[in-house]
């Protein structure tokens, strides 16, 4: 545990009261809220897991929150300044946040070539730095050494995988050049949305390491609040409990329980939680 | 990290990204991939042959086309007339040879026209802005009943029968049809999770459109507009026997056709030549667009991917890299083995 008492740090990005209500839930019954009043806060550096089965919200709200949907009610604040649609702080949180999705070859350009797909939003940044739209040629400079350093970074062979299509790779090698793409811009906020549930058992065990190391390196960092902070959303409280400092348990849009991993394992409050604990499989 | 990469050489400022494998380069294996197939063999070399005798016909044909000889009228194929003469006493052959260069412009300039329409109507299509998408489907779903001869008739009013007439009515009808086939396609490019990665990474929407829809609608659209082109073949024909499409001075296909389709019952040979010709051409264009859809696409064709990995690779290894190469290989089986470690069952007593 590295969050320290001595440093209460102020958090990164926190949710007030945020509901989404979708427009077209069932038909004949009455509309419910996906996410229904939830307060949430990510401290720098840490890394939040948001745990539930299906349905019960999770995408929803990291969607809230990395202001990709507009809340029906409550606010979205970045470094404390609220994240309104088209905002300087809405820019900024897109800027400094990065997604992995559930099925990385879903998240990959098949037709892109890893390299290629994993330097796509290094190259959006250079051109938003540089101010031109639309570049013929575009500066390539260090580029793939960039994208061989972040390969590595999360294990995969830069020389072999760099110039490889999706469909070469295996749904753990995928995987890792999916974060592999998130964690090019040096993102400080990264949110997995079930990065573990479409791969195959055994890479799993791989995934998470990557995230683990990935967590480590950011923890290692001159100035730890300023690390890299990490959402994970799963339905599986065995796979983040290796990896999570803190975890929310959210049942039909409702936080019913959120703590200390280890509080929340050893001494969970709720008959849920002991569930999902007991249907954890790793 | 077990992995660094630390020392690795620098590739030159400005150097390609590795994976960008050239245009030619990718021509060549495109090309090759189509040649391996009996169907891509056969339309390469049928096409190859209609540019080379439309350039041909510009400048020379055996007989030349304005060459009429009144005693010579229905003559059956001889040495002086290889296709034989039809009822001007013209040389079949000469014609056919001119005509090929008309419907070569007609079916490119076609396909151009629909390409262009159908992805522009396609990019509306997928707009966010759900006022200009649904209104653009409508207006497809609607105009899309407009039968393509009907266009060329009211087409045909102010312009008079001319190149213009078919290649508009064709370009306009298969750009329709394009549109509406490409767009379950672009669709759903445009809903995957890779566009919504982009766009949150701040990529804008025209690039979007270009570098991920349009990559990724490639196998439909070879279909689309190879069919298109030899639609248009067919549509030339009909166009300029309904007295709408070439005007009669121009050589085509369909004016061969015309001009002979009267007399099917007495002298068939004159019919059958451009008939055959156009059968050929509309063939090998339907299966050009199955062969370049295998060939093009990387996802479905393995040895494009090889061969980008190798330019990727040769890309790398160049210059800077070529010392290092015997360092990269050693580093290549510590990888394998990383990865092999972190995916396979060593670490699995960790958890
Ligand atoms: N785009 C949408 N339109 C309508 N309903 C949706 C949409 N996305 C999610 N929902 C509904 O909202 C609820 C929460 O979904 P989601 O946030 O995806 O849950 P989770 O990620 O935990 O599986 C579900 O009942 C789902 O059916
Ligand atoms: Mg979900």
């Amino acid at each position: 545990m590295r969050l320290t008492d001595d440093a209460p740090a102020d958090p990164i990005l926190t949710g007030k009261g945020l509901t989404k209500v979708y427009a077209s839930t069932g038909s004949g019954m009455a509309r419910k809220a996906a996410v229904d009043g939830i307060d949430v806060s990510l401290l720098p550096g840490e890394c939040l897991a948001i745990i539930g089965e299906s349905g019960s919200g999770k995408t929803t709200l990291s969607r809230l929150l990395l202001g990709q949907l507009r809340p029906d009610a409550g606010q979205v604040a970045y470094e404390g300044r609220p994240v309104l649609h088209g905002s300087q702080a809405a820019k900024a949180l897109a800027r400094d946040s990065a997604l992995v999705f559930q099925n990385p070859f879903a998240s990959l350009d098949p037709r892109w070539t890893i390299g290629r797909s994993v330097a796509e939003p290094l190259l959006a940044a250079r051109r938003r730095g540089s101010g031109h739209l639309w570049h013929r040629r575009q500066d390539g400079t260090g580029l793939a050494d960039q994208v061989a350093k972040v390969l590595s970074a999360v294990q995969l062979d830069p020389d072999r995988l760099m110039t490889a299509y999706p469909s070469d790779l295996s749904g753990g090698q995928a995987q890792r050049a999916a974060i592999a793409r998130a964690l090019i811009v040096k993102p400080r906020i990264l949110l997995a949305d079930e990065p573990m549930s479409a791969v195959d058992v055994s890479a799993r065990v791989g995934i998470l390491h990557t995230l683990q190391s990935i967590m480590a390196q950011s923890r290692q960092q001159a100035d730890p609040s300023n690390g890299m902070s990490m959402i994970i959303i799963s339905h599986d409280l065995g796979v983040v409990q290796h990896i999570a400092d803190r975890v929310m348990v959210l049942v039909r849009g409702k936080v019913v329980e959120e703590g200390p991993v280890n509080a929340i394992l050893n001494h969970p409050k709720q008959s849920y939680t002991r569930q999902l604990l007991a249907a954890a499989t790793l | 990290m077990s992995c660094e990469h630390a020392d690795r050489p620098r590739l030159g400022s400005k150097a390609a990204f590795p994976g960008r494998l050239g245009f030619f380069g990718r021509m060549r294996v495109v090309l090759a991939s189509m040649w391996r197939k009996a169907s891509g063999r056969y339309s390469l070399i049928v096409l190859a042959v209609w540019i080379l005798v439309s350039l041909v016909s510009r400048f020379w044909t055996p007989v030349p086309i304005w060459t009429t000889d009144g005693y010579r009228i229905w003559r059956a194929p001889s040495r002086d007339h290889l296709l034989g003469t039809d009822g001007t006493g013209a040389d079949i052959l000469s014609w056919l040879m001119a005509g090929s260069a008309t419907n070569l412009a007609i079916s490119f300039l076609a396909v151009i026209l629909s390409g262009v329409l159908g992805l522009l109507l396609v990019m509306a299509m997928v707009s966010h802005r759900s006022g200009v998408s649904q209104t653009v489907v409508v207006l497809v779903d609607a105009l899309i009943s407009l039968p393509t001869v009907l266009l060329a008739l009211i087409l045909a009013v102010p312009l008079g029968p001319s190149i213009a007439v078919v290649v508009v009515a064709c370009g306009f009808g298969y750009g329709l049809n394009l549109a509406r086939i490409v767009r379950p396609q672009a669709l759903l490019a445009a809903e995957s999770d890779y566009v919504q990665s982009a766009r949150h990474s701040g990529v804008g929407s025209f690039r979007i459109f270009c570098t991920h829809l349009v990559p990724n609608v490639i196998p439909v659209l070879c279909v689309q507009l190879s069919m298109s082109a030899g639609t248009s073949v067919l549509a030339e024909a009909g166009l300029t026997y309904l007295g709408v499409g070439v005007p009669a001075g121009l050589p085509s296909w369909g004016h061969s056709l015309t001009t002979s389709v009267k007399f099917i019952n007495v002298f068939p040979l004159t019919v059958l030549w451009p008939g055959l010709v156009v059968t050929m051409v509309v063939v090998a264009l339907n299966l050009f667009g199955d062969a370049l859809r295998d060939a093009i696409d990387p996802v479905a064709n393995p040895r494009l991917r090889a061969a980008v990995a190798a330019a990727g690779r040769s890309a790398l290894r160049s210059e800077e890299y070529q010392e290092a190469s015997a360092q990269l290989d050693d580093s290549d089986h510590h990888v394998d083995n990383a990865i092999h470690a972190g995916e396979g069952g060593n670490d699995v007593a960790e958890y």
